[in-house]
């Protein structure tokens, strides 16, 4: 009988989340791993009017030259943008676990970007710090007297990705450094007085402890940065919306969302929704393929305390 | 936390040790003042005129409240606002509700899917959200369920399923056994143990994952952009988004900048109060270790 309400309690306590699970995920990952081998005139056509295209969506995607523009873009934000992030994060992260006063402040303060809608800060960086009249970058180095980086078009054509990096970036910073303090402050405090005591000195103790020990989160950001770059979009919307096409910044995602329910859907003559999938299956390929990677090179790294 | 930090102040102030900080100091202050002219500037803006804003002399006849009040009215914002009130409302508590329950039986009982289904939570944490969107999109064509609230709010609250059940996952595995056993000896059955003890026990981890969530949901942007075409159900963020497309082609620039401010406005102050809270949420379900 006390076995049996145990059973019935967790049938009643896990199938409501599971039936949304399986409802926005489950259904949806294998419907769309089928769509991607079939040609399919319109998202919305039913599974009977589908006709099968083997793997002719990956060919046909593969030999488009925009599309492989887009995973050296992708590529372009997972290495720059990810050493950026990385590197600046790390330093906040050192700096206020160092002793600094005022410590929750300043960390509120890198992480507040992260709480501000995208689209709102995107438009604060378009239209205010990038401005080339009144914009914060050339009101500052005005002052400092560099009137060449003072007139840096920083929205023009050549730097749009560049601009779209920095402000990206400045945001993100917030979110890995609250990763790595909560890692610096699992360290026992009293390995780095050992390491003081034997004479080891602060930046000696980062690079021979700290980092040793940072394996593990490595794995973690890593993983998580790639993730994020996978599915990084509005803000390429955001910085490409009403430019030339040749000037616009096309991930993948973006450019799966422009060719199926965007403007591009309508400037093609015939669309087909199972290219969209195969996009889908192909980042998802690509995550994949990335995790592999990342558990080969961090085998034995998991440090707990 | 008030506490910590008047306790810290009262610390003798060290001046090698400043000294020795000063560079991390440096850094911090540039960073943080960047950020801070880059917000106040667009309050600036948000109460000026365009054409003070192109003449670079902002401010200089008074507060212009009209601004917000034509973004609000004109502008569609204020429909936006209670719409995404709705969706982060209802959403968290919905997601709350399914994920509460299911995180406790995950981190409590051993059943033959236990391990299977914490393997899934994990695994659709980590899948973008555009990999679904796809065929959610055509069911809600097929059923005629674009364009509405519900379908929305359920949307919410389903995608958010795995990170909330995850992080509380987390949270009741913290928490001691003792409470339970102790119940089961005065004859308290598992039901009643969790809702009238584990729940309120669980409190500060439902509260953190709670801000956290409706943060996202109220700047939810991309499941918006599929789902929400008309201008009656879009929430804030998407509908600023058609908003700025059509204010920067009008030179309506003060109503665009007052726009962006109602998005931004209830977040900051939620900070304001809740940032510890918020950023609890970031490092207690972020970390999978």
């Amino acid at each position: 009988m006390k076995s049996r309400s145990r059973n019935i309690m967790i049938a009643v306590f896990t199938i409501p989340a599971m039936i949304a699970i399986a409802t926005v995920f489950v259904y949806p990952v294998i419907r769309t791993i089928m769509m991607s081998f079939f040609t399919i005139d319109n998202v919305v056509s039913r599974m009977s009017d589908w006709t099968f295209a083997g793997v002719s969506n990956y060919v046909q995607l593969i030999q488009t030259p925009l599309f492989r523009q887009t995973w050296v873009t992708f590529l372009k934000i997972w290495v720059f943008g990810g050493i950026v992030i990385m590197c600046i994060a790390m330093l906040f992260a050192v700096i206020l676990t160092s002793g600094v006063r005022g410590k929750s402040f300043w960390r509120a303060a890198i992480y507040l970007p992260n709480i501000i809608s995208a689209v709102a800060l995107a438009n604060m960086w378009i239209h205010y710090a990038y401005n080339p009249n009144w914009g914060l970058f050339h009101n500052i180095f005005s002052a400092l007297g560099l009137e060449s980086l003072a007139n840096f078009q920083w929205t023009s054509p050549d730097h749009l990705f560049l601009a779209m990096m920095v402000a990206y970036c400045f945001g993100a910073v917030g979110y890995y450094m609250l990763i790595y303090i909560a890692e610096i402050e699992k360290i026992p405090q009293d390995i780095f007085e050992a390491a003081k005591i034997d004479g080891s000195s602060g930046v000696h103790s980062f690079f021979h402890i700290t980092l040793p020990l940072f394996r593990g989160v490595f794995k973690t950001t890593i993983t998580l940065w790639t993730t994020g770059t996978l599915g990084f979009y509005i803000w390429s919307q955001m910085f490409s919306s009403n430019r030339d096409a040749s000037a616009q910044i096309m991930t993948p995602m973006y450019y799966m969302i422009r060719t199926t329910f965007g403007d591009m859907a309508s400037a093609h003559t015939e669309t087909n929704a199972g290219l969209g999938a195969a996009i889908c299956v192909m980042v998802m390929l690509a995550a994949g393929l990335a995790f592999a990677l990342i558990s080969r090179i961090f085998k034995n790294d998991e440090f707990t305390f | 936390m008030k506490k910590s930090k008047s306790v810290k102040e009262i610390q003798p102030l060290n001046l090698k040790k400043e000294a020795r900080l000063l560079p991390g100091y440096i850094i911090l202050v540039l960073w943080v003042l960047f950020e801070i002219a880059l917000l106040s500037w667009i309050v600036g803006a948000s109460f000026s005129t365009t054409k003070e804003i192109f003449s670079n002399q902002m401010l200089q006849s008074g507060l212009h409240f009209e601004n917000y009040i034509y973004s609000w009215t004109k502008g569609n914002m204020g429909k936006y606002f209670f719409n995404s009130l709705i969706y982060a409302g209802f959403g968290v508590s919905g997601a709350l509700l399914l994920s509460a329950p299911c995180a406790y039986a995950l981190s409590r009982f051993k059943f033959f899917y236990n391990k299977a289904l914490t393997n899934l939570l994990v695994l659709f944490l980590s899948i973008p959200q555009v990999m679904v969107v796809l065929p959610l999109y055509s069911i809600a064509v097929k059923y005629n369920l674009l364009n509405k609230h519900l379908t929305l709010l359920v949307l919410y609250i389903c995608l958010n399923v795995p990170f909330c059940t995850f992080f509380l996952l987390n949270f009741f595995a913290t928490l001691s056994r003792t409470f339970e056993e102790a119940a089961a000896v005065d004859g308290c059955s598992p039901i009643k143990t969790f809702f009238k003890i584990m729940l309120p026990l669980a409190q500060p981890g439902i509260i953190t994952v709670g801000i956290f969530l409706f943060v996202n949901i109220w700047n939810e942007f991309f499941v918006a952009m599929i789902f929400a075409t008309s201008s009656d159900v879009r929430p804030l963020a998407y509908g600023l988004y058609s908003l700025i497309q059509a204010m920067s082609t009008n030179g309506k620039w003060a109503e665009l900048f007052s726009s962006v401010m109602i998005v931004v406005i209830p977040t900051f102050i939620l900070y304001l109060f809740l940032s510890e809270k918020i950023i609890a949420g970031v490092t207690g379900g972020g970390i999978k270790e």
